[in-house]
């Protein structure tokens, strides 16, 4: 099958490590230019000499998210440095930064950084031919997990969000779609540190997976490269689950 | 595996990466100090070279000193009675009255509190025929020890006050020296160190190079939360080896690599036998795939410093320094930091006591860990797992790693009981119990045939070189002082 995504232009952040990473290496793969986005500059050049070989323009740019206006500017210049924007993923959130129990941080980072991000980068997916945007979500945010946290209540409100913006935004051509993976597991990731740390919690999870292991950023990635590709272009509004059947609930 | 410590960390185990600039001299390292710092802290002035010039010899050594017979004639000729040991502790001796015993091979002692400010140690030994005076680890409130053969009873200082029946021994006999026979003994920062020699190189030479360091934590205040002893099939040698060198962290216990940065320590090396590793704690391993991330190990130590993780501005980088300065501000644990540099606050301080101590050492507790030598047995020896803590604010424990059971008293109302177990039932952390492997394993294996008699260490392993070095000193009767006794 061919993707159609030779030469599309992706923007997205967070993108030195975890399911972000591994977003960035399928799409380059598949020869998108991409413009990347992270705190960690170091981590953006070790990617960057990875997906070297994919044959697109790659554009870093070390970031913190701080002011809102920065950060809508620095998306603005990002897309016009790019050529344009086809695709963003929204996929930086308060987990990235432990942040997950905090409020203010997980709606300033997951909720607000998907506004500003549509607000920004809107003037540029208008103009392309098959724009689409990508809002990374959780199973957090529709099964208990755990504990009640912000991160779970706000990914849910991102996928309202999400779900009515692929109403509004369909006239001018942009699809909008959610993806919820389930615990995902990488090397130095979160999980690997409960499983040095807590091997109980761990093994707990991984027991109740009916796949029988955690998930792995490959098992996201490509999905994400579907569902942001021209070879989605009848699918809007919706939000695909990818959790091992992690998740009970039949979904409707 | 020997003990319950799980295999569960396979994966995690070999995760690593590679690190970028591995040290060819790792006692070049100096590790940085804080802003806060001081002169114990700084690097020591004699490199290993200089205290032993021949120490490229001790790159590629014989297993015989490790298995078998294991020089334990001749370390009980040679160097057990000619060494400080350290003995005990001053919170074991509180009152006068108070004693405990303190075996190393087949010699035995006696350390007792004979008077408000004073320490007596002797053999324990009944001058009459032999008999072994006192059976139990402890006593309180003693006003002399009675053999239980025929009554001969000694004072707190060791002096022969009754020989029952007097009358009916010989006065050649009662010429003889009746009274125990002392061995020096000293107190030192809430430490009782012992010397069997007579005329033992004088204490504060002896450990010169480590005073500084240990006089800054306040080990006076401390008290036992923890008396673990374990029999282990291995020489005593083999044990504290596994203790003498980091280069296993990453194999051996991949758990710490979120958390402790176990390549970039520093090393200093002192005379007569001992030296010291400062590890930082707060950071990442440059093993572990993700440097930057602040991971739930690094979130925990936040936490506990009184910080809001979420509330943390910054990459994994800053976390050590964001903790000792919370730590200072916030007084976590119920005590304060003055007196400490910023970096004893993180790290852990690790000096090796020649021929058989070391110190894991915090500002809240110290890991006291001692290795001896089994009396009969070469290929066994004991491993004391002692932990001694400050009081901490309610609630507050030593750090999880040194293995204190949950249930334990830490508040020193109680002294914990001695507790003796083998290699099969040894209640531990999960690290300690991954340590107690390795020196199972490591017996068993140096015993084979493909060694060809050969084992050999790194330069991170220079703590191990050092050990034995300082060792043949006193085998080969090359050790300038002491006198023999």
């Amino acid at each position: 099958m061919d993707l159609q995504l030779q030469g599309k232009k992706v923007i997205i952040g967070g993108a030195a490590r975890g399911l972000s990473r591994e977003i960035v290496k399928t799409f380059a793969a598949e020869g998108c230019d991409i413009g990347m986005f992270s705190r960690n500059s170091d981590g953006l050049d070790h990617l960057s000499e990875e997906i070297a070989a994919g044959g697109g323009r790659h554009i870093k740019r070390e970031f913190v998210l701080a002011e809102r206006d920065a950060y809508r500017a620095m998306l603005d210049e990002l897309a016009t440095e790019l050529g344009g924007c086809d695709i963003f993923v929204h996929s930086i959130s308060s987990s990235g930064a432990q942040g997950s129990q905090d409020w203010d941080e997980s709606f300033r980072i997951d909720m607000l950084g998907a506004v500003d991000a549509v607000e920004a980068l809107e003037p540029h997916l208008e103009r392309s031919e098959s724009a689409s945007i990508i809002m990374m979500s959780s199973t957090a945010a529709f099964e208990t997990f755990l504990i009640p946290q912000a991160f779970n209540a706000i990914k849910a409100a991102l996928i309202t969000y999400s779900s009515q913006l692929s109403q509004s935004l369909a006239p001018k051509g942009i699809r909008v779609n959610t993806v919820s993976p389930g615990p995902v597991s990488y090397p130095g990731g979160n999980w690997e540190g409960v499983k040095a740390m807590m091997p109980e919690l761990y093994d707990g999870i991984e027991a109740q997976i009916p796949l029988g292991r955690f998930g792995a950023p490959d098992d996201v990635g490509p999905a994400v490269a579907f569902l942001a590709s021209p070879a989605a272009k009848y699918i809007t509004g919706t939000n695909l689950v990818i959790d091992g059947g992690f998740t009970k609930r039949v979904q409707f | 595996m020997a003990t319950s410590a799980k295999p569960r960390y396979s994966e995690i185990r070999f995760n690593d990466r590679p690190i970028k600039n591995v040290l060819s001299d790792p006692e070049a390292f100096v590790l940085e100090p804080g802003e806060i710092t001081a002169d114990y802290e700084q690097k020591s002035a004699t490199r290993l070279e200089a205290l032993y010039p021949n120490i490229a010899d001790y790159r590629i050594v014989s297993t015989d000193r490790f298995v078998g017979e294991a020089g334990k004639a001749a370390e009980e000729k040679k160097l057990w009675n000619k060494v400080w040991l350290l003995a005990g502790f001053s919170s074991d001796l509180k009152e006068k009255g108070d004693w405990f015993r303190f075996d190393v091979g087949p010699q035995s002692l006696i350390v007792a509190r004979s008077a408000v400010d004073e320490v007596s140690a002797f053999y324990n030994v009944c001058k009459h025929r032999g008999n072994e005076l006192v059976q139990g680890d402890f006593g309180k409130g003693f006003d002399c020890f009675t053999c239980i053969v025929h009554s001969w009873r000694y004072n707190l200082k060791g002096k022969n006050i009754r020989v029952t029946d007097r009358e009916s021994f010989s006065d050649e006999v009662l010429s003889e020296d009746l009274d125990l026979t002392p061995v020096h003994v000293r107190e030192w920062n809430g430490f009782i160190f012992i010397n069997m020699a007579q005329n033992p190189m004088p204490f504060e030479e002896y450990y010169r190079g480590l005073l500084p360091m240990l006089a800054s934590y306040p080990t006076s205040e401390m008290y036992v939360v923890k008396d673990l002893e374990v029999e282990i099939p291995a020489n005593w040698k083999t044990m504290f080896s596994v203790f003498n060198e980091a280069y296993h962290a990453h194999a051996t216990h991949p758990q710490t690599k979120p958390m402790l940065d176990d390549h970039f320590y520093q090393y200093d090396f002192y005379p007569h036998g001992h030296n010291r590793n400062l590890f930082a704690l707060g950071v990442v391993s440059e093993r572990w795939p993700d440097t930057r991330y602040v991971n739930i190990g690094l979130a925990f130590m936040l936490e506990e410093a009184g910080l809001k993780v979420s509330k943390y501005k910054g990459d994994a980088r800053g976390v050590r320094r964001a903790i000792q300065k919370a730590k200072r501000e916030n007084m976590p644990f119920g005590i304060a930091y003055d007196g400490f540099t910023d970096n004893q606050i993180t790290d852990d301080w690790n000096p090796s006591l020649f021929p058989n101590v070391t110190f894991n050492m915090h500002p809240e507790g110290v890991l006291v860990m001692r290795f001896r030598p089994h009396p009969t047995d070469p290929e066994k020896g004991y491993w004391d797992n002692i932990v001694l803590s400050r009081r901490l604010a309610d609630g507050k424990r030593p750090p999880a790693y040194m293995g204190v059971d949950d249930s334990a008293d830490v508040t020193g109302e109680t002294r914990p009981a001695r507790e003796r177990v083998d290699v099969h039932s040894a209640p531990s952390s999960e690290l300690l119990l991954q340590d107690l492997d390795n020196m199972v394993t490591f017996h068993r294996g140096m015993k084979s045939d493909g060694l060809k008699g050969k084992i050999v260490f790194s330069e991170q392993e220079r703590r191990i070189q050092q050990f034995l070095a300082e060792l043949d000193l006193y085998l080969y009767d090359k050790k300038a002082n002491p006198t023999p006794s």
